[in-house]
């Protein structure tokens, strides 16, 4: 039998780009902030490229990817050392060798429930729940826009949050309809 | 398995999580966090179940971004090191753009992360090869039968209607190759495209339709808001507002008639999947074949099979897989051949049809004999009045006395809607029902037995008596149907049932 061909560029930026939110909610286990996740996600992918020829074959990238998205995540961490939120090396690798051995299929099956729990809330509570993701300030234009006090936005976007979270279960947990 | 809020230690930890991931958590509080997590292997499974439901919104919330921005461009910039031309949420510098590019001009747009959820069926009514909840990544569909209901990760509403191929390219660019489509879309998926073989329909907030023929140019309806429109080829795009409708083609746009009951709406398919799921098509069928042996029968149309001559389009009926021919241009018709030698004092027609409009002025044919003159009596004209009303014409000998006779004005909705006309020439009368209600009854003047031959449903071969829209099941039968006869017509061939 002979030995799998190595994979070329365009395997990489394919498999790379398919994993690619697979990776990030996998860092965001491990990092503070997501700008700290963009950074590894963006030393990890250097990595990945010029360590390109160990990875067997395209099956095995997502575990190969996260073992290297992992010891970037805890190299980065040591920079954040001094900083009061970040949690403690023993809490950071249980949650890391514990979201490991979660199926990649648990995983997405999370995402897609919350895609599709997204679609069922309000369209100005959508907006609202978006609105921390679209740039710095984009809760405060809301609050503008409704005469809300950007207080009183937050505490209802934890509660939206919160009832997507439990939307999320919820699905996970009913039977498969087909 | 709604856990999140089952203790108090579960439930302060849910806030900490929350807390954490919004940037907002104190100090000591991610000291507290941080001994929880370390003490309770459920909170640490929540947390990680947290954290990727992060990543989700924020993939979603970034697409949008991306999705605002202008397309990549696949020239030489993109090429170059230039980070302002690349997706904002992409990893890969340079590396991504070329592949993007490269994927783009080799016509694919896999390269959007098609794992990704854009949209999931909220409901589907006989469509075998969806199921309530199925999601919608990049991936090709193709519906054969049905309707579906579709919600987008951004809330916009689609329903589609068989048959059908489309697939999503985002959450906010839909291809319909061919089909119907109905979009209600809320401020937050503003944008929202339909993208077909001849153009392009871009919301700005609206109610619209899109139908796609299998051959020949798509159309675009707006039932409310704006739209901009936007044909291949064209180097001008086209505002839309309420009520107006468009062909686009390469060849230039053209205005059309907006057609309300072409495109099913999200609020009829509860009405038609509780309907199926009632057993209605088994007891239409049911009651089609005690029809079919009784001895009055003239005529029976429920257009299921063969070619019936005539210029029309045939597309779904009542039931999924079902067939109706749907009239729609200037001319469109049908054409019958009913016994020509025989008379009857008694008629009773009934058809359920779905009007694209009612009243507007014309005239719309449901059933037209072409030998209307009057030395040939008793022909028979059965139409929409340009009223909106029902009307049934039964052609006396003498030039005066004509029995055009109307019932109140048909439920001005483009929904599925009984009618029928039941005439009695012995008793000189003359009965409506719309959705199995009487309505009306007219005494008549004249009444003489009724006569068929060639005819036409849907125009006249004389003059334009144009129906625009849809017309399934015609029954035409020898006798006076009783009242309650004609209820249980309409309540056993009904497709709607009373959503749970």
């Amino acid at each position: 039998m002979s030995p799998p061909a190595p994979l070329a560029e365009s395997d990489f930026l394919r498999l790379f780009v398919k994993n690619e939110e697979a990776l990030r909610a996998f860092a965001r286990v491990l990092l503070p902030t997501w700008e700290s996740v963009d950074e590894v996600i963006q030393e990890a992918s250097v990595v990945m490229w010029r360590k390109l020829t160990q990875l067997e074959s395209a099956e095995s990238f997502l575990p190969w990817a996260k073992v290297i998205v992992r010891f970037e995540a805890l190299r980065l961490r040591r920079d954040f050392a001094r900083d009061r939120h970040v949690f403690s090396e023993e809490v950071l690798e249980l949650l890391a060798s514990e979201a490991t051995r979660v199926e990649e299929d648990r995983w997405e099956r999370e995402r897609d429930a919350l895609a599709v729990c997204l679609g069922q809330l309000a369209p100005h509570h959508r907006e609202l729940v978006l609105a921390p993701y679209a740039g710095g300030g984009q809760v405060s234009r809301i609050a503008e826009q409704t005469g809300r006090s950007v207080n009183s936005l937050y505490k209802l976007l934890g509660r939206l949050r919160e009832k997507l979270v439990v939307c999320v279960e919820t699905t996970l947990a009913a039977p498969v309809r087909s | 398995m709604s856990t999140s809020s089952s203790s108090p230690d579960r439930a302060r930890g849910s806030v900490l999580i929350d807390q954490y991931l919004m940037g907002t958590l104190s100090g000591p509080e991610c000291a507290e966090l941080d001994a929880a997590l370390a003490a309770s292997g459920d909170l640490r499974e929540h947390f990680r179940l947290r954290c990727n439901v992060d990543a989700a919104l924020r993939g979603i919330g970034r697409r949008r971004m991306d999705e605002a921005l202008e397309p990549l461009d696949c020239g030489a910039q993109a090429l170059s090191r230039n980070p302002s031309k690349l997706p904002p949420s992409s990893s890969l510098g340079w590396l991504l753009a070329a592949a993007a590019c490269a994927a783009l001009l080799a016509g694919g747009w896999m390269w959007r992360q098609s794992h990704q959820v854009f949209a999931s069926v909220v409901e589907a009514v006989g469509a075998e090869e969806v199921g309530d909840g199925a999601v919608f990544r990049g991936e090709p569909h193709t519906i054969r039968a049905g309707t579906v209901q579709i919600v987008s990760a951004l809330g916009a509403r689609i329903v589609i209607e068989a048959p059908a191929e489309f697939r999503f390219e985002s959450a906010q660019r839909l291809h319909l190759r061919v089909g119907r489509l109905s979009a209600d879309v809320p401020p937050a998926a503003k944008g929202f495209t339909v993208v077909t073989p001849s153009g392009d329909a871009v919301d700005l907030g609206t109610r619209f339709g899109v139908d796609v023929p299998p051959h020949g140019p798509a159309e675009i309806h707006v039932f409310k808001g704006e739209v901009i429109a936007k044909a291949i080829g064209a180097q001008e795009k086209q505002n839309l507002r309420s009520g107006d409708a468009v062909r686009i083609s390469r060849a230039g746009s053209s205005a059309r008639e907006l057609r309300s009951a072409a495109f099913i709406q999200r609020e009829e398919v509860s009405e038609l999947g509780a309907g199926l799921a009632a057993g209605q098509r088994l007891r239409a069928d049911a009651a089609l074949e005690t029809l079919r042996r009784d001895p009055a029968l003239i005529a029976l149309l429920d257009f299921e099979s063969g070619a019936y001559p005539g210029k029309h389009r045939m597309v779904q009926g009542r039931w999924p897989k079902s067939r109706a021919p749907e009239f729609c241009q200037i001319g469109e018709h049908l054409s019958i051949n009913l016994p020509a030698d025989a008379e009857w004092s008694q008629l009773t027609l009934a058809a359920w049809v779905r009007l694209d409009r009612v009243g507007g002025g014309r005239i719309q044919s449901l059933l037209h004999t072409d030998g209307w003159d009057r030395k040939n009596p008793g022909q028979v004209h059965w139409f929409v009045s340009p009223h909106g009303t029902l009307w049934f014409v039964c052609l006396p000998d003498q030039p005066k006395g004509a029995t055009a006779e109307f019932s109140p004005r048909l439920p001005d909705q483009g929904r599925w809607t009984h009618v029928a006309t039941v005439y009695d020439s012995s008793r000189h009368t003359l009965r409506h029902y719309v959705n199995g209600r009487f309505e009306m009854e007219i005494s008549l003047m004249t009444a003489p037995a009724a006569r068929f031959g060639p005819s036409q449903i849907g125009n006249w071969n004389l003059y334009d008596r144009n129906l625009s829209g849809r017309v399934d099941e015609m029954l035409i039968l020898g006798r006076a149907m009783g009242d309650a006869e004609v209820q249980s017509l309409f309540e056993s061939g009904t497709p709607y049932g009373a959503p749970p």
